[in-house]
């Protein structure tokens, strides 16, 4: 280092302001150079003594600045104002949480946006139930509908339900055709045809409605079918249980066990004492079972011991529940009571299974517990034989009848 | 966890752009010794260095939208001072002087105390700038480069002559031989 260059940085060397190089540099400059000390020691005390005094502010200061920081910013022009506001938002908006909240919404908002509706769809889903109207549900099985005139000869009817055991549905139908002749109703006879099956099958025009019915089911529409047996019940007539029974089953095959047990309790309770009052009760057993109601359908089965024509695979029905022990006052029903109860008693006693009362021994001497034919002619369901109707394992693979 | 006073000046600049006055409090407790004494030095009353520090830092406060963070704080700070010193002491050079500046109770003796100030007083502006910019407001001299707009080897060669003038002024008394030695 030379005297120039120590004039140059004399002052930075008195202010401290040089690095550790340099300043040790000038040091050992200043040791070999008495002019180079003599001008550092002049600026050194000179710099040591003309140290001002510090004054204090007035006490007040502060606020005072504070009072004329509010007045200035009242007084702002109204560019300066809005330049202080959207310096505010922006220091706002640059934070990161602000950003980071703000992408999070975005992304919320964006996923409702495309998830909720593509373009073309609608905005919610239609489903379609199958199945009979709850209108036309209510219809079918009134339980009012006890009271009428073609009813009060079934509570009467003693005669069992036909004794042979027919396997298939044509057999059942055949059966019932010759043991009812039909004989159509006033109503059924200002009613119009009911017009071929569901799927427009041409073979059952000029069929009466009855047959229709059986037709549509028979050729796997269950819900045409369904809806053409309601109609049949609810306009009453000498096929009205049977229709009962064959919308109950329809009901079964196209909805299942859980809504078509209600629908054979109701013909159960319909047309008590007739053969399609048991079959449905062996029906709803059935179902019963199956929905797990183990039970309910103990009850049920435990009902049709009384029944000569369904004691057997109730018994049977009975041991498979793990019943196999039957009371004995039940077995000792079985060898006196007749066939078929009056359909009051069944009712009553598939409603409360332990009081069914015994039947009449004279009644039971009457009615020897062996199939008999039907004897009366009005009766739908004489002819019915237990377990003749199909049964589906499931609604889905229900249309082979 | 940061405490205020390790925050610095352009954090608290920012939080009082965002609306936080209390950071500018914060600002001035910082500041107001340093600007008033800068202010009490170039303008020699104590009312009107009073009066033209609030200005300064109200000053900071209109140019707070356009603030450059790039800047030391203390920079634009010192630099609005300088210039509202400037054009006080252009518009008011009879008032310089007449009012006392306040006892500071520091040991020196009157006569070396009055003897600087009075050297500081008589300083041309341009050295004087210089010279309160370096001791009173502690600025580097490249800060003082920035505020005066000149270069930084102008800026050291006005410190240095307002340094001869000062210890032309100092050489008489017996404090100024000691510490020589």
């Amino acid at each position: 280092m030379n005297s120039d260059k120590f004039d140059r940085i004399v002052l930075d060397l008195l202010y401290e302001e040089l690095d550790e190089l340099t300043t040790a540099a000038a040091k050992r400059h200043m040791e070999q150079s008495a002019r180079a000390r003599e001008i550092f020691a002049h600026l050194k005390a000179t710099r040591k003594l003309s140290v001002l005094p510090v004054h204090e502010p007035p006490p007040n200061f502060e606020l005072s600045v504070m009072d004329g920081v509010r007045r200035t910013l009242a007084e702002l022009p109204v560019h300066h104002r809005l330049g202080r506001i959207v310096s505010m938002l922006a220091g706002y908006a640059m934070r990161p949480q602000l950003i980071m909240g703000a992408l999070l919404l975005l992304m919320i908002g964006s996923s409702l946006i495309l998830v909720r509706v593509r373009p073309g769809q609608h905005s919610a889903i239609q489903v379609t139930e199958r199945g009979a109207p709850e209108a036309d549900v209510d219809l079918v099985l009134p339980l009012t509908a006890r009271s009428a005139p073609d009813l009060t000869p079934r509570n009467t009817e003693r005669d069992p339900p036909s004794g042979a055991v027919e396997r298939n549905m044509g057999a059942f139908i055949t059966a019932e055709a010759a043991a009812n002749p039909a004989p159509p109703s006033s109503d059924t006879a200002k009613k119009p045809a009911l017009g071929g099956a569901a799927g427009g099958d041409a073979g059952a025009d000029g069929l009466d409605p009855f047959d229709q019915a059986v037709f549509a089911y028979r050729a796997g529409h269950y819900t045409d079918a369904q809806r053409r047996f309601e109609r049949i019940s609810r306009l009453g007539g000498a096929r009205a249980a049977e229709a009962a029974l064959y919308a109950a089953q329809a009901t079964r095959n196209v909805s299942g066990c859980a809504t078509a047990v209600s629908r054979f309790e109701r013909v159960r309770l319909r047309f008590p004492g007739s053969g399609s009052a048991y079959e449905a009760a062996w029906r709803a057993a059935k179902c019963l079972q199956q929905l797990g109601d183990l039970e309910a359908a103990r009850q049920g089965y435990e009902s049709l011991l009384q029944v000569a024509t369904y004691a057997e695979q109730a018994r049977q029905a009975l041991s498979a529940l793990g019943d196999s022990e039957l009371p004995a006052a039940r077995a000792a029903a079985l060898q006196l009571v007749p066939e078929e109860p009056s359909g009051a008693s069944l009712a009553d006693a598939l409603d409360a299974p332990e009081a069914v009362p015994p039947p009449a021994p004279a009644e039971a001497e009457k009615a020897p517990a062996t199939d008999r034919p039907a004897a009366a002619p009005e009766e739908p369901s004489a002819g019915i034989a237990r377990g003749s109707m199909p049964e589906p394992a499931t609604p889905g693979d229900a249309g082979a009848p | 966890m940061v405490s205020p006073a390790e925050v610095s000046d352009e954090a608290l600049m920012l939080r009082y752009q965002r609306g936080d006055r209390g950071a500018f409090a914060l600002l001035i407790r910082r500041h107001q010794s340093r600007v008033y004494n800068f202010m009490l030095r170039q303008l020699g009353s104590a009312l009107a260095a009073d009066e033209m520090a609030q200005q300064v830092f109200l000053g900071v406060v209109r140019e707070a939208a356009r603030f450059n963070y790039e800047t030391p704080f203390s920079t634009r700070l010192f630099s609005i001072a300088c210039s509202l010193a400037q054009k006080e002491r252009s518009r008011m050079p009879a008032r310089a002087g007449q009012d006392e500046a306040p006892s500071s109770g520091v040991s020196t003796p009157p006569a070396l105390e009055e003897s600087i100030e009075r050297a500081v007083g008589d300083l041309p502006d341009e050295q004087k700038d210089v010279f309160l910019l370096r001791e009173v407001a502690d600025l580097r001299f490249s800060e003082i480069a920035s505020i005066t707009q000149r270069t930084e080897s102008s800026v050291k060669m006005q410190m240095q002559q307002a340094l001869q003038r000062l210890r032309a002024a100092l050489q008489q008394f017996e404090e100024y031989r000691r510490a020589l030695r």
